[in-house]
């Protein structure tokens, strides 16, 4: 119950906490890769994500956290045409973005929900016609595909379908269609989940240098950890709502997290503080 | 058997049942769910009624010593291990081996718990109704005694029931691999596509030595044994009866034992070379630069479903032999039955896909939303996807009939025949692109069977099916063919008006397949993510 009155002081000073935001870090000159304004999703009684106010600069890394059932992946769905909002606006680039905008979505690049692979294609078909629909030519198709696959570990299974990889296999396969035709924004939901250290660490490094060429990653997970040590901004939402926004970098130099007049030495912390805990005791345990 | 083990059965049990009536709670479930107790009610009164009581009474009236019976019990274990192989019911229906493993039980009762969740199927209850009833038949008209004839009826269901949990258990080990799935896929198509076709052309032929040799081997079998202890007039008769059927039960139980132990068979080597431009990627260029990809994909999918596959290369052989089906034996009414024909199938093929493009995309769904194309792009390179591959099929036919056939073709007749192919292919694929979004299923790519298309797909299917079978058993008696030959011309109209239809539902699909995208997304993609 204390959390959701902390949610609902902080929902009304959203607009205030991006202003601080791009005020304090100097940022006020960075062009919006994303911006969105009071998004709503309900589902009948449900509310998915309630009037959601974010806005995340160019070239920046961006996590989006929160706890099971919070909306991140509704969030991504609208962001991405997955998903019709039911209000609200969001600006892709600069442009407003719905889920018919066609010349937007070449821009960008997503890692859906479910992976959205095509099961009974094998890989390389499944990144040749991803590849082709945002209308790469047939000598770039071949070589980023081919180039795709070799550092992905992926050349050894050629004629096995999508429905026969591993886990952490298809979700490279996913990762790779997402970024195969050097989109301005990658969406990525849970991109790490299954991969092995080694690929996570490759896909890591991939992202670094996205974001410092000017490229933009909004991305979701639940691993606290990797957050903290990639991610530039965060914003953590709760029951649809955005519970906090801010820095996260300023942990690597021994700084503190702050919410609400408190402070925080970890990101854990921080989320624990505003989703609630979860120490339910089990007596017979 | 531990403590506890029967409360343990019990409760496994009662879940599965659970389990049934979730699945019966869904909108498709609930339609399946009708028909299913309209059957089980109705064909287990039917069945208790006439055909094991019935079966009775004719065997005794008409003095066939268990000939009747022995038919009567072929066609319960047909029909139980038919119908388990339809629903995919068996052994492993409810819970797998290696589920079970989750629960306190060891080898020998997780074996036992699978066996009899699948003898409480639903679907085994009408062999258990029959075979109890045509034994009490008996008793009640004297021609035999309970004493023997409920162990014999115990015996045959125990046997049937063990005959198909071995021939499930041989098809799932076989299933396991792709390449099993296939041939496995083709035997079952062939003997439901042909099997009616084979015992028609039998029938047709009247060889009494070949059903003569057929019963003779019923007798070994285990409704033949059955049914001579049901009926047997002597005490030799029915020991020897009852020896060969505990000696099936002992011997299927084991083969079912090691069938279970066989490890289950790994695909081959997955390495290879790519394959870049190919055929699906040069036919597909034809359809311009937006949809060439996608048409590309489709065809690759459509070609890769075993079903679909099935149905296309089988195709020309149903318009070949589909007149042994229909009861015409006049050369004009040949003609009227060979225009349905072609009708028909040119309806029926790959209608599992056609009807349903969005139904086997699983969570790949999502990707045509997020892809830098509109939703209706995909759904109309199905669909053309469709279209092509069955008109090879339907064209192929019209050139192998033409060649095999032995009805007098000329000019007049192959452009009435050709009309009705180009009608029947664009007028389904265009209603294929309402019922995919209209009335979209979630379907599973590598079964076989199980009922694959919603119910208004099914409608639409059926209607393609029956509606020209009925005109057809009406005009093959009544019409003479050749005024619908002196009317030629008029056949151009029908292909001029479903290729209008199919071009209008191209473009108007589009606001209403945008409008349920979200919807499609959730029905299709919702329940089957990894």
């Amino acid at each position: 119950m204390n959390s959701t009155v902390e949610i609902l002081s902080i929902d009304s000073i959203q607009d205030s906490i991006r202003d601080s935001i791009r005020a304090t870090s100097g940022e006020v000159a960075q062009p919006l890769a994303i911006n969105i304004e009071n998004l709503t999703k309900r589902y009948g009684e449900v509310m998915a994500v309630d009037r959601l106010s974010l806005g995340v600069p160019a070239g920046r890394l961006f996590g989006f956290l929160g706890p099971n059932g919070a909306g991140k992946s509704t969030t991504i769905g609208c962001l991405t045409g997955l998903i019709d909002p039911t209000s609200g606006a969001i600006d892709l680039l600069g442009e407003r973005f719905t889920a018919d905008s066609v010349e937007l979505k070449r821009r960008i690049g997503v890692m859906p929900e479910g992976l959205a692979l095509f099961d009974h294609l094998y890989a390389h078909e499944f990144l040749a016609f991803t590849a082709r629909v945002y209308g790469l030519d047939e000598q770039t198709v071949r070589q980023r595909v081919e180039e795709l696959l070799t550092v992905l570990d992926l050349t050894s299974v050629y004629r096995k379908r999508l429905a026969e990889f591993s886990t952490g296999m298809r979700k490279k396969v996913a990762f790779a269609a997402a970024i195969i035709h050097r989109p301005e924004i990658l969406f990525l939901d849970e991109p790490f989940e299954s991969i092995d250290p080694a690929g996570v660490a490759m896909l890591k490094d991939w992202l670094r240098r996205f974001v410092a060429g000017g490229r933009t990653v909004f991305m979701t997970t639940h691993v606290l950890e990797t957050v903290e040590r990639l991610c530039d901004d965060v914003a953590i939402i709760n029951a649809g709502r955005l519970a906090w926004r801010g820095d996260v970098g300023r942990l690597a130099n021994g700084g503190t997290l702050e919410c609400n007049g408190r402070q925080f030495n970890t990101l854990e912390a921080l989320f624990l503080s505003l989703v609630g805990e979860k120490y339910g005791r089990l007596d017979w345990l | 058997m531990r403590d506890g083990f029967l409360g343990n059965l019990w409760t496994l049990v009662r879940l599965r049942y659970r389990l049934i009536w979730a699945q019966a709670r869904t909108s498709n479930g609930k339609i399946a769910l009708l028909v299913a107790l309209y059957l089980l009610g109705g064909s287990a009164a039917l069945l208790a009624a006439l055909s094991g009581l019935g079966a009775a009474i004719v065997d005794t009236e008409f003095e066939q010593a268990g000939l009747v019976a022995r038919w009567m019990l072929t066609m319960f274990f047909i029909n139980g291990a038919g119908l388990s192989l339809l629903f995919g019911v068996g052994t492993q229906a409810a819970f797998t081996e290696e589920s079970l493993r989750r629960y306190p039980l060891n080898s020998q009762e997780r074996f036992t718990v699978r066996l009899t969740i699948g003898l409480l199927d639903p679907v085994w209850l009408i062999l258990i109704v029959g075979a109890l009833g045509l034994a009490v038949g008996f008793a009640w008209f004297g021609e035999g005694s309970l004493i023997t004839g409920l162990p014999a009826a115990l015996f045959f269901i125990a046997a049937s029931y063990l005959a198909t949990a071995c021939l499930l258990s041989l098809v799932g080990l076989i299933m396991r691999s792709r390449r099993g799935t296939a041939l496995m896929g083709v035997i079952v198509l062939l003997l439901v596509s042909f099997g009616p076709l084979a015992i028609s052309l039998i029938a047709v032929s009247k060889r009494e030595s070949f059903w003569k040799l057929i019963d003779r081997m019923l007798r070994f079998t285990p409704s033949g044994a059955a049914a001579t202890m049901m009926t047997g007039d002597t005490l030799l008769m029915v020991l020897g009866s009852a020896l060969l059927l505990i000696a099936w039960c002992a011997a299927l139980a084991w083969s079912l034992d090691r069938i279970e132990r066989i490890p289950p068979i790994t695909e081959g080597a997955v390495s290879g070379q790519a394959t870049w431009d190919d055929l699906y990627d040069q036919i597909a260029r034809l359809f311009g630069r937006n949809h060439a990809p996608f048409v590309a994909r489709s065809l690759r999918y459509q070609l890769r479903c075993n079903l679909i596959r099935f149905s296309l290369i089988t195709s020309p052989l149903l318009v070949l032999f589909g007149k042994f089906l229909i009861p015409s034996r006049t050369a004009k009414g040949e003609i009227i039955i060979t225009f349905a024909l072609f009708f028909i199938t040119s309806a029926a093929t790959g209608v599992a896909m056609m009807l349903n493009l969005f139904g086997y995309e699983g969570a790949g769904i999502r990707r045509f939303a997020v892809l830098p194309a509109s939703f209706a792009t995909s759904l109309r390179a199905g669909s053309i996807a469709s279209l092509l591959l069955r008109a090879v099929t339907m064209l192929a036919a019209l050139a192998l009939w033409v060649a095999l056939a032995k009805t007098q073709m000329n000019v007049r007749m192959f452009i009435v025949i050709f009309s009705i192919v180009i009608a029947s292919l664009f007028l389904f694929n265009a209603l294929g692109l309402w019922t995919s979004v209209l009335a979209p299923k979630s379907a599973d790519f590598d079964a076989m069977w199980n009922s694959r298309l919603s119910f208004g797909a099914n409608v639409v299917m059926i209607g393609g099916v029956f509606v020209p079978y009925a005109i057809a058993m009406g005009l093959s008696q009544r019409l003479d063919p050749a005024v619908i030959l002196r009317f030629w011309w008029m056949a151009l109209l029908l292909p001029m008006l479903s290729i209008g239809f199919y071009l209008f539902s191209l473009r108007a699909i589009e606001p209403v397949v945008i409008s349920r995208r979200e919807k499609l997304i959730n029905l299709i993609a919702g329940a089957r993510d990894k």
